[in-house]
């Protein structure tokens, strides 16, 4: 089964976690290649009036069930070029992306930390959510990553952001407590569609265990800010359970009093149980998601978690 | 610190061209309740920001080193000052189009030719309408048919053929994302 876009050594991993048949499914998936979809920008439009503008230009499209989404089925020319996407009435996403922020529930009054901000879209959606309104501090470690954070959030006509260039690791040492955080952690990204990705060779395998280390340090320093009775979405793209179940596992276990987990208020995914991990996983794992990919969607994890009082 | 207040005198040049700009005082009764700032280092750039900002970014400067930390951004960014000129920036369009009563609406093809960062020639009746009030060299903002924002534009006022010097549009996200933010 294998080629040269797999390895061998994760169609193995792989099996051992996910069994034979999903393994070959997730191998067929990741080499779909994924129509564009269109996200309303709901501080803007509606899915509604977003359709006819495009569609009196010659664009055709197609509802999706979830996040109010447009599959465009013919684009007459490249849809970036349109004054609808530069004016940020729309962003284009795989749709997992938008599971992390639907996640969150901030108010307008919110203080809210997104710690891996760049190129944006999703803080773009938190500020949706909040009506433009509270607060978010888009921190972005990669100062080359900036430039799009800025960019996507202006277009977006996001202005509820502070935007920070440093590493999110330090973020305990502010003192500033906040209500709601989104970590979409840096990780191997072997969930992603192989037609936005690469190749999944063997060296990404040793990436896992350095990124999990990282992972679980940034986790620590943001649980550290989380004000009581707040909430942490925690999210990867990857298929490794190190990265996903393992790693809220292991959180779980070092703050077994303090976390309660919530289930994601979103009918999309399997229940986070559905690795044959060495050893058993937290029952409470059933509440978190895991995505295999899908058209439209990347392979993803997400857990939401409540900081007891 | 990282961020300073403007002067009384930049505070002044930002107000009255934002005033003129929209056409109104909406500016001055904005600037009761928000204040403006500037970052260190980050060139010119002017913050329209509201008090608690200021106090998150004092919290800021407790907890971290500035060596460790970059403040780049925060909340609505307005334009820049050149020498002493304020030049509006592209950050502010969504901000300030809800609240402008100076307005030209382009036809399809020139929406389609300014936001490729040309200057445009006013030929249809409608849009010699918008502008048969406006000042020579005044800044006004433009608009697609559908009325979404696409940029600042400089009105000159000639008898015969009317023109807008694009100063700035929603383009510049496509053509120069990484060099213009």
């Amino acid at each position: 089964m294998s080629d040269n876009l797999v390895a061998e050594d994760f169609i193995k991993r792989w099996e051992t976690f996910y069994g034979e048949s999903r393994t070959e499914k997730i191998i067929k998936n990741l080499k779909q290649k994924d129509q564009r979809i269109l996200v309303p920008n709901s501080l803007r439009t509606d899915q509604d009036s977003l359709k006819l503008q495009l569609e009196s230009k010659g664009f055709k499209l197609e509802p999706t069930t979830e996040f109010n989404g447009l599959i465009i089925t013919y684009e007459p020319f490249n849809i970036v070029a349109t004054p609808e996407y530069l004016s940020g009435m729309f962003s284009i996403q795989a749709l997992s992306s938008l599971i992390p922020p639907r996640c969150l529930h901030p108010s307008p009054k919110s203080l809210v930390a997104d710690l891996t901000a760049s190129p944006g879209i999703k803080t773009s959606f938190l500020a949706q959510q909040m009506d433009n309104k509270g607060t978010i501090l888009a921190i972005e470690k990669s100062t080359s990553r900036i430039p799009a954070l800025k960019a996507n959030l202006a277009r977006m006509g996001v202005w509820n952001t502070i935007i920070l260039n440093f590493d999110a690791n330090l973020f305990s040492k502010l003192d500033i407590p906040v209500d709601h955080i989104l970590l979409d952690a840096p990780c191997s990204g072997t969930g992603l569609k192989l037609a936005k990705n690469k190749r999944l060779r063997p060296r990404i395998l040793k990436d896992i265990f350095r990124l999990a280390k990282h992972q679980e340090t940034l986790l620590e320093t943001a649980w550290q800010r989380l004000k009581p009775n707040g909430s942490l979405v925690y999210s990867t793209c990857s298929l490794e359970p190190e990265e996903g179940e393992v790693q809220i596992d292991n959180f779980l276990k070092r703050h077994e009093d303090e976390v309660n987990l919530l289930p994601i208020p979103l009918n999309i995914g399997s229940p986070g149980n559905k690795t044959n991990w060495k050893t058993p996983l937290h029952p409470q794992m059933a509440k978190t998601k895991r995505i295999f990919p899908k058209l439209g969607y990347d392979g993803f994890f997400t857990a939401l978690m409540k900081k007891c009082e | 610190m990282s961020y300073h207040s403007l002067t009384k005198a930049e505070t002044y040049t930002v107000e009255t061209s934002i005033n003129d700009l929209l056409n109104s005082t909406d500016m001055t009764r904005l600037l009761e309740s928000h204040s403006l700032i500037k970052i260190h280092g980050r060139r010119n750039d002017v913050y329209l920001v509201q008090p608690e900002d200021l106090l998150l970014l004092e919290k800021f400067s407790i907890g971290i080193t500035s060596k460790n930390y970059s403040l780049i951004h925060v909340r609505i960014k307005l334009g820049f000052f050149i020498h002493e000129n304020f030049l509006i920036g592209i950050e502010s369009l969504n901000f300030l189009a809800p609240l402008t009563k100076k307005k030209v609406h382009l036809d399809d093809r020139a929406t389609q030719q300014f936001i490729y960062g040309k200057d445009i020639e006013i030929t249809t009746a409608s849009s010699k309408e918008q502008i048969a009030d406006l000042q020579d060299q005044s800044t006004i903002m433009v608009f697609s048919p559908n009325d979404l924002p696409l940029g600042y534009a400089k009105f000159f006022n000639k008898e015969t053929n009317p023109w807008l010097q694009n100063l700035v549009d929603i383009g510049i996200y496509l053509r120069s994302e990484k060099s213009a933010f």
